[in-house]
């Protein structure tokens, strides 16, 4: 058993600045649910295979539940609460909401942020394969993933 | 009607909000502990001690829970098997699969609880194991419960009509065996349980992602020796899936309310996904071996069935549901009148199974639908053909099957004709098999299935498990039935409650739009209340979703309710206005008169007059505002001596129809296009039902495919990761789907809507099977069972071609 070890967190969560006293071996995902209130961040299989837990460490998509928290410090962390306030974020939001992209909504956030990636970086254009090649890397179960692709086809549609 | 277009996803919208309420988010109590399960690495072993002194010993650890306080505070829980073997929530003295609770520990969070339960010592005498059925029945078994001297729990033989005289006249007798393999759905959110014991009140709470039948908590109240009103339920608003895997969760909410009685505050428990894939509930395993007679010309004449269900360590209710939920649709949409049956379900070292997206009716339809072909095949016949011609026709509608189901509506050939022309069946039927070109990459075939799509079961089925004379006389169960409460406030608005706990299948969304309609507003005038509370809002033991009872009972309960708030909108109009009711009607948020243009009132001054001037109001006014509708599904029956149920609400019918490619070199197998046509009956909300429809897919792919829960000889299990237990990405769904219905609305349901959730997760493993024997017939492969793997085909073409080079 290791004697249990605390670190200092600084981090950015969402753009405000966060420093957070926390235990070394706590993960990222645990960290952003239960001290920094991103509840957004789901937790499919805590073994970085369903993407649930998919967040942003300075822009770049990242499984929470494969980091600690401690990795955090240093880097911006966005999380779908932050997305939303981006006009992007609630563009993806609409779109999902109106395609269906969602029906128990475990995995969407995850989905949400990796699709928010693409839109704000990809090079034009964004084709079919790079939407697939975004959306596989998530897991849903119980969409089929035909109306998430048709969403992600809609914001490609929109970004023009 | 339908002044209103489809509203889009409510529940979508609260999740883009941030207002998302799962389980894990919760803490609906203070001074919670959180718990972590020491689970059996054992298949099979005697416990001989249990040690948590050192857990005991670690800062932030509260209490341990082991079997002896189980079996001292609680009774194993009740099913209806002849021989059941005693199950309680955690192993007492032996354990009989890997990943059964020995012990619950506690601590004053999740990562202080895990390291505990590496600390407390399990001293195990292993024991022999036994993981496949027909090895647990043979004699030299291993027995899981000593006490029962088989591992067989029940052993039924169910006979309709005249077996012998068809099978003797019959101008062509064949029987195979087939295995339908052990898969879950795998609901992305895991098992959540928040749980507090009272002990002045021997009364337990419960905040958990449970969404019925709600049948399985008198199970649960009998398990904790409490009567049903002393337990609380509160489901939140959101649940990530289920696909029937949460309605194994009670086991697990017995045992958090023992972990919080040992520890006197409440407990918490988020089930991770090793603990899922190994320890919650997966779909049954079944070897069926099948007899079919039928005539030269095609006439299938009757059916012999065994039945041998894997139920895993323990026989758990709901099972066995899988022998008897699709009693009425034995024969699925074929017009056979002669069928033998011999249901078993035998406890094996494997997780107890239960539920899982289309009950029952993959196992049950796999084998007949594959031997379909295979008739077809002998007889020079198309599979097509064959099945249209058996299929039951129009004019034979309602139609009761000689197991007692009642088809209540449907079209069965029309839509079967659908999915063949937009499939291009016939046209394909000339490109694969041997037909296709030699000089392509792939091996090529096309394969469908039909199905009836049972929805709204009726608790009475399950009877069927025992013999007629060994029924309880003075319980008759029957039904399926359901309560929504509406309410008018005093400014207008409607609010209704949804009492189905819903997880994932849009049903506010659905709900609203139901009332809307019913009452001329808008959709998003009505305030959907979701999640379910047992403690506040009416249910009885039918209720849940579960079966896709949603569209037909669920759905039609709203309806009844949103009725009589129209009616009582109407009879406090008549009064205000001196008019008569039948005189009045609700349009676009006013009550007016078609006699008069200028007698109007709005629903606005309706409702404040109702709520504000109740000292004035007439008796019949006084509740007016304070709806329940209850739906109670008809024609449901108590099995008969001839163990006859109609076990079903209503029923829907698919229609499906795959193409496959396999590589020549690789042997990856790729279904390219997916056809599936429903009549779900009258269609709620397109874009929510057309999701049930690709979901059903997707599940029915990875069974087809992908996900088996694999355990060794010994019962080790393999498939704890998403690495070992592959779900399907976008990238492995067809290229192309499409989906298609045809509206015959029930007569049964309110709503005129048959169930759409389980639909395409029956027909979806048949249909690729039999386009992927299709594919390789001609390489002399046999298709008995799934999943079906490039490995698979590899081994069986390199046994065939015996050393020769296995790509042709
Ligand atoms: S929870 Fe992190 S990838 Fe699944
Ligand atoms: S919507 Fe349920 S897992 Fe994707």
């Amino acid at each position: 058993m290791q004697p249990q070890r605390r670190t200092i967190v600084t981090t950015a969560v969402n753009g405000t600045p966060v420093e957070a006293l926390v235990d070394v071996r706590i993960t990222l995902a645990d960290f952003l649910r239960e001290e920094a209130g991103c509840t957004s961040v789901h937790l499919g299989c805590e073994h970085g295979v369903c993407g649930a837990c998919t967040v942003l460490l300075d822009g770049l998509p990242v499984r929470s539940c494969l980091r600690l928290a401690a990795q955090a410090t240093g880097h911006a962390i966005t999380t779908l609460e932050g997305v939303m306030q981006t006009e992007r974020g609630k563009m993806i939001g609409q779109a999902f909401v109106e395609q269906f992209a969602m029906q128990c909504g475990f995995c969407t956030a995850g989905f949400a942020l990796s699709l928010y990636h693409l839109l704000e970086n990809a090079p034009e254009p964004i084709t079919d394969r790079d939407i697939h090649e975004t959306l596989g890397g998530h897991i849903c179960r119980c969409t089929g993933y035909v109306s998430i692709v048709e969403a992600a086809k809609r914001l490609r549609d929109q970004r023009g | 009607m339908n002044e209103f277009p489809a509203p889009p996803s409510t529940e979508g919208r609260r999740l883009f909000d941030l207002q998302a309420q799962y389980i894990a988010d919760l803490t609906p109590l203070p001074n919670l502990a959180h718990a972590a399960v020491v689970r059996s690495p054992y298949a099979h072993a005697r416990i001989r001690s249990i040690d948590p002194s050192a857990a005991l010993a670690l800062p932030g650890v509260i209490t341990v829970l082991t079997g002896r306080e189980v079996q001292e505070w609680s009774r194993p829980f009740a099913v209806d098997a002849e021989r059941p073997g005693r199950y309680y929530s955690c192993a007492i003295d032996k354990v009989r699969y890997v990943g059964e609770p020995v012990a619950v520990v506690m601590a004053a969070n999740r990562y202080v609880a895990e390291d505990a339960r590496d600390t407390i010592e399990v001293e195990y005498e292993p024991l022999p194991a036994v993981v496949e059925v027909e090895a647990a029945m043979q004699p030299s078994a291993p027995i899981l419960h000593e006490e029962l001297e088989t591992n067989v729990a029940i052993d039924r033989h169910l006979t309709y009509g005249d077996v012998a005289a068809v099978f003797s006249a019959a101008d062509i007798v064949f029987s195979q065996r087939y295995v339908f393999p052990r898969y879950q759905s795998f609901p992305l959110e895991t098992y959540g349980i928040i749980a507090s014991w009272n002990p002045s009140a021997s009364q337990a709470s419960f905040w958990a992602n449970f969404h019925g039948p709600y049948s399985m908590l008198a199970v649960l109240a009998g398990a904790l020796r409490v009567p049903l009103s002393k337990l609380r339920v509160v489901t939140p608003p959101d649940v990530g899936g289920s696909f029937g895997n949460k309605i194994a969760l009670y086991p697990y909410m017995a045992l958090m309310a023992l972990a919080s009685r040992k520890a006197n505050r409440p407990v918490k428990w988020i089930e991770d996904r090793l603990e899922s894939l190994s320890a919650s509930s997966t779909g049954t395993d079944r070897v069926t071996q099948i007899e079919v007679a039928a005539r030269n010309d095609g006439q299938l004449l009757g059916l012999k069935m065994r039945l041998m269900d894997n139920v895993g360590a323990y026989i758990r209710a709901p099972e066995p549901g899988c022998l008897f939920r699709p009693i009425g649709n034995f024969m699925n949409a074929y017009k056979i009148e002669h069928l033998e049956v011999n249901a078993l379900a035998v406890m094996t070292n494997v997780c107890p199974s239960g539920p899982n997206r289309g009950y029952a009716c993959q196992q049950h339809y796999f084998p007949i639908e594959r031997a379909i072909d295979e008739l077809a095949l002998k007889l020079g016949k198309d599979p097509a053909t064959v099945r249209l011609q058996n299929l039951i026709q129009p004019q034979d509608i309602p139609y009761r099957t000689v197991t007692g189901g009642l088809y209540d509506s449907g079209d069965y050939p029309r839509a079967t004709q659908r999915a063949l022309e937009l499939s291009n069946y016939w046209q394909l039927r000339q490109s694969t098999g041997a037909a296709a070109p030699s000089d392509a990459g792939v091996w090529r075939g096309v394969g469908m299935a039909v199905a009836i799509d049972p929805s709204g079961s009726n608790m009475g089925y399950i009877d069927v498990s025992k013999k007629a004379t060994q029924r309880r006389p003075n319980l008759v169960r029957v039904g399926s039935a359901q309560t929504t409460r509406i309410y008018l406030d005093a400014t207008g608005g409607v609010t209704v409650e949804l009492e189905t706990a819903a997880h994932g299948q849009g049903q506010e969304t659905t709900a609203a739009f139901i009332v809307a309609q019913t009452l001329g507003i808008a959709p998003a005038d009505v305030t959907v209340i979701a999640g379910m509370d047992t403690g506040s809002r009416p249910w009885s033991v039918s209720s849940g979703s579960y079966s896709s009872r949603f569209g037909a009972v669920g759905a039609s309960s709203i309806v009844a309710a949103a009725r009589r708030l129209q009616e009582n909108l109407l009879q406090a109009a008549a009064y205000f206005l001196d008019s008569t009711a039948s005189r009045l009607r609700i349009r676009a948020g006013r009550i007016v008169s078609l006699d008069n243009a200028q007698l109007g009132l709005s629903l606005k001054d309706v409702a404040a007059r109702l709520h504000w001037s109740t000292g004035t109001l007439p008796p019949h006014l006084e509740t007016a505002t304070q709806i329940e509708g209850t739906f109670v599904a008809s024609e449901l029956d108590y099995p008969n001596e001839h163990d006859q149920v109609n076990s079903s609400a209503v029923y829907a019918f698919t229609a499906d129809v795959a193409v496959v490619e396999i590589d020549k070199e690789t042997f990856d197998i790729r279904v390219t296009d997916y056809i599936t046509v429903h009549d779900a009956g009258n269609i709620l909300h397109p874009q929510i039902a057309r999701g049930q429809f690709v979901g059903g897919l997707l599940h029915g792919l990875a069974g087809a495919l992908y996900e088996e829960l694999r355990y060794t000889e010994t019962g080790d299990f393999l498939t704890g990761t998403l690495m070992d237990y592959l779900c399907p990405t976008v990238s492995e769904m067809p290229g192309n789907i499409v989906t298609d219905h045809i509206v015959l609305p029930t007569p049964q349901a309110l709503t005129g809507a048959k169930g759409v959730g389980e639909s395409t997760a029956q027909t979806a493993p048949i249909a690729i099977a039999n386009a992927v024997a299709d594919a390789v017939r001609h390489l002399g492969l046999e298709i008995t069972e799934l999943p079906l793997t490039p490995d698979k085909l590899w081994q069986q073409l390199g046994a065939r071609l015996a050393g020769e080079p296995a790509c042709t």
